[in-house]
């Protein structure tokens, strides 16, 4: 998958209003509309496309789209770039 | 005779005060409460008043059940209560009920402790008492006032719960409607949906914390980490629907409906993607109620069986506080 796809599917899914792009820099835990329901979006993203689980523990505090890409790779096939 | 169990009958009552999530717009002027309703998919939850409480719920409920149905108060052998909100911590909250309804004194009753996985765990103890010959039918009740611990600050555990008690009455049956059980535990999550100070823990210590900028609790207070009970949800959850099947020897074509705790629709939905689960057979039954703890699981199945003329198999599933989850085949063949 292209990261732009990427990307634009995640804000798609996360429904937040903020932001057009996210970089793969951007800490999407610190973006300015983020909850707890947002968490579960973003975990049920990386399960629904990639079949990879991502826990409370893998967001922790900061978790850029960088971050994102790199577990996703390591816990299955796929590759983003 | 084979000896069977079947549902008969299910009644349910809800809290007195109905609340839409725009009682919050003035509390909570930031929050996006049409995203909620979207993805959440609650708009109306019904809280107990100070007058309710877990024994009055169960009151009103059963005697909804012994009102609209031919079942008679001196039938009734065994009484269940599920609760995790007891009104007392001793006596038996049960006992009370058993009093209060007036049935006979031979009635055997207590209570037991799970939530969202309790009402199945409910059905397997009554088919056990029933189709082991010790009783010919019981009453299992459900009846939650989740209301009681949730902090007036916290905004999410708010919209979420709601209070209601269920009322189901099981009968012994030729019919075997009530067929093979899955169940499970996880007590490493035990603190994941937590009232950490209730039984005299500790000392209580009255400061609020936070989590998620908006969700406010203390120790007295519900807690609960929402995205680690997802994720145990959809790592287990699927594969509880799969195996239940195999367990009863059910194609997944032969299941007419699927009725899971009804924790949120964002959850359900999540579920029945990763199950591949046809939109019409999955139940999502929640919009005007709110997650009712143990009683989402005999509401949907109240509401869904108003439609049914014939025998529909149904699996029915409960997850959640514990963590805790059960799963079992039903049959049902009319209007409950």
């Amino acid at each position: 998958m292209k990261i732009n796809i990427l990307s634009s599917h995640l804000i798609e899914d996360l429904e937040i209003e903020s932001i057009n792009v996210i970089e793969l820099d951007t800490d999407i835990t610190q973006i300015e509309e983020w909850d707890s329901l947002n968490t579960l979006v973003l975990i049920n993203f990386v399960k629904a496309n990639f079949d990879v689980d991502l826990t409370v523990e893998d967001i922790g505090e900061s978790f850029k789209l960088s971050d994102l890409i790199t577990h996703v790779e390591k816990n299955s096939k796929h590759k983003i770039n | 005779m084979k000896r069977g169990s079947v549902i008969k009958n299910i009644e349910y009552v809800l809290g007195s005060n109905p609340i839409e999530n725009s009682f919050f717009h003035q509390k909570f002027p930031d929050y996006n409460f049409k995203r909620f309703e979207k993805k959440v998919g609650i708009k109306k939850r019904f809280i107990c008043d100070e007058n309710e409480n877990i024994i009055t719920l169960a009151i009103k409920s059963c005697n909804k059940l012994f009102e609209k149905s031919n079942v008679k108060k001196d039938d009734i052998e065994f009484l269940i209560l599920c609760t995790q909100s007891p009104e007392y911590l001793i006596p038996t909250n049960s006992c009370i009920i058993q009093d209060q309804l007036g049935l006979k004194n031979c009635t055997g009753s207590f209570d037991f402790n799970l939530g969202c996985s309790g009402y199945v765990y409910g059905l397997s103890i009554a088919k056990g008492l029933i189709e082991s010959g010790q009783v010919k039918n019981v009453l299992l009740v459900t009846s939650e006032t989740y209301s009681k611990y949730i902090n007036d600050k916290d905004l999410i555990n708010q919209l979420i719960f709601s209070d209601a008690s269920s009322a189901t009455l099981i009968e012994m049956s030729e019919i075997n409607g009530i067929n093979n059980f899955i169940f499970g535990t996880d007590g490493s999550g035990y603190d994941k949906l937590i009232v950490k100070n209730n039984f005299f823990r500790k000392e209580f210590n009255p400061l609020n914390k936070s989590y998620a900028n908006i969700n406010f609790y203390n120790d007295n207070n519900l807690y609960m980490d929402g995205p680690s009970i997802f994720n145990f949800t959809i790592q287990n959850i699927p594969k509880l629907l799969n195996d239940i099947l195999e367990k009863n020897k059910l194609q997944k074509h032969e299941v007419d409906y699927y009725i899971l705790h009804q924790a949120n629709k964002f959850l359900l939905q999540s579920i029945r993607n990763l199950s591949k689960i046809s939109e019409e057979k999955f139940i999502i039954d929640m919009e005007n109620f709110g997650n009712t703890v143990s009683n989402t699981i005999p509401i949907s199945l109240k509401n869904l069986s108003l439609q049914f003329n014939n025998e529909k198999n149904i699996i029915l599933a409960g997850f959640g506080v514990g963590l805790s989850w059960s799963a079992c085949k039903i049959l049902i063949n009319k209007k409950l």
